[in-house]
């Protein structure tokens, strides 16, 4: 059973297919360079920011967080004009780079936004042959981790994102230990969900291996993070399933919207139709429903979400490459959180009404609640204390005051 | 506490569980966080951040 959000809260918006890097295993679903089509066709110019003025003023109501990528967004003639424009309508967003700019103007727009929450750098490697085995630019490395100095010399928030592939699975410290040189925020390692290519894709014996290093890595207390989903059936990891079609989707540079910027299938064109209508059209369902019918079964679901099912439905295939057999029942508990009773929470999220119950939205986070928890989460204006909001409502309060504050939507003011 | 607050949680049954998930077996129970209250713990401002993460599956 899913719940679906009435609209999408995050967006992947790809501002161009444009790309200076050329990396092997690009899992763009459009050709990075020259527009051409699979078919051999030339694709349309991208439209400009003027006819993208409408569709924004449109998301803006519902848009958490948009995350700007691409090819490399940056290379949009108009980027600049874009991030003034998301000042403007108030909506956060992250930069997804490859960190290559040239030009030092581009570091000036950004630290003059108010609403970029960072900038997620693409870094595939602790060293300049393993990364740019992957970018297949010569020079590459060391033009990111300049630029990546120089945000985070300028007060921008930089995180560190790559995908892990064959040249780099084994590594998974000495990039962490460079993250930390460089003054990033984290690391977030992704599995590698481009075409199959000797040499990058790792086995999955050597992701598994992987996952247990960063999540060693996690338990070290390191800034480190999961992207995309890698099945807990393949080995238990600190990673989650993604948010494809629930409350998430990506746009592309012409408008088609897609469930993720990993699937092929496109659902609608937000320059020419209502963004309701294609969040709840029929191919956006196919998606959803092409959760393998035994991770439905599987104690692991609402963790992993039945792993990418972007991949299995470009591949053809039923599930996850990656997926095994569904987990058993678990009783799964957490170490119970000891707090003084005078602390005071302070809510950090909005709220989203939904015909099911409500959101709460921070950043990435959406935590849905059941509709009886309005009370509660009005309880959580910095007056009441941890106290009294456990007499007043009892433990079921107090435990999802827990899960709120695990989350980091709440803060606990003394 | 204001009374209006009292006085939903006197109207409202409370579910043991408030929380709800986007992806739901209803076979796995959700991992329920256990606060115990502890006047020993310092009091003091808590906070985690949990900002620019990456967690709805994207990659270049």
């Amino acid at each position: 059973m899913l719940h679906v959000l009435s609209t999408p809260v995050l967006y992947a918006w790809e501002l161009t297919p444009a790309c200076n890097n050329r990396c092997v295993g690009c899992p763009n679903v459009f050709p990075r360079d020259g527009r051409t089509q699979a078919d051999g066709e030339s694709a349309p110019e991208p439209p400009r920011f003027a006819e993208w003025r409408a569709v924004l003023d449109r998301l803006a109501p519902h848009a958490q967080r948009l995350k700007l990528t691409g090819g490399e967004p940056t290379l949009r003639p108009d980027f600049p004009a874009i991030v003034e424009y998301l000042d403007v309508l108030g909506v956060e967003f992250v930069v997804f780079t490859n960190g290559r700019w040239e030009s030092a103007a581009l570091l000036d727009v950004l630290a003059g936004s108010r609403r970029l929450v960072g900038l997620l750098v693409s870094l595939h490697g602790a060293q300049a042959q393993s990364h740019e085995a992957f970018t297949g630019v010569p020079g590459s490395f060391e033009e990111t981790v300049e630029n990546i100095q120089r945000a985070v010399a300028r007060g921008i928030t930089v995180a560190i994102s790559l995908v892990l592939t064959c040249h780099n699975v084994d590594n998974t410290a000495d990039i962490v230990e460079l993250s930390e040189q460089l003054g990033a925020h984290h690391v977030v390692f992704n599995r590698y969900l481009g075409p199959t290519i000797d040499g990058i894709t790792p086995s999955p014996t050597d992701l598994a291996r992987a996952a247990q290093n960063i999540g060693a890595l996690c338990r070290q207390g390191r800034a480190v993070k999961f992207g995309n989903c890698i099945p807990q059936c393949l080995i238990p990891n600190e990673s989650s399933g993604c948010l494809a079609g629930v409350a998430y989707c990506a746009v592309d540079p012409w408008g088609n919207v897609r469930p993720c910027t990993h699937s092929s299938l496109i659902a609608g064109n937000l320059l020419e139709q209502p963004l309701e209508g294609i969040w709840f059209s029929s191919t956006m369902q196919r998606f959803r429903d092409a959760i393998p019918p035994q991770c439905h079964q599987c104690s692991a679901f609402a963790v992993c979400h039945g792993g990418c099912k972007a991949l299995a439905m470009d591949l053809g295939v039923e599930k996850d490459p990656l997926a095994t057999d569904p987990l058993s029942a678990s009783d799964r508990t957490s170490s119970p959180i000891r707090l003084h009773p005078d602390m005071r929470p302070v809510s950090r999220f909005v709220v989203r009404p939904e015909e099911w119950g409500l959101v709460l939205l921070r950043g990435n986070t959406v935590f849905p609640v059941r509709p009886e928890a309005a009370p509660i989460l009005e309880a959580l204006d910095g007056q009441s204390t941890l106290e009294e909001i456990g007499q007043l409502f009892g433990p079921p309060a107090l435990s999802l005051v827990g899960s709120l504050y695990q989350r980091g939507l709440i803060t606990l003011v003394a | 506490m204001s009374q209006s607050v009292a006085e939903q949680r006197q109207k409202a049954q409370l579910p043991e569980a408030l929380e709800l998930l986007l992806f739901d077996s209803q076979l796995h129970a959700l991992s329920r966080v256990m606060i115990l209250l502890d006047r020993q713990i310092p009091l003091r401002s808590l906070k985690v951040d949990s900002d620019i993460d990456d967690s709805n599956c994207a990659c270049e």
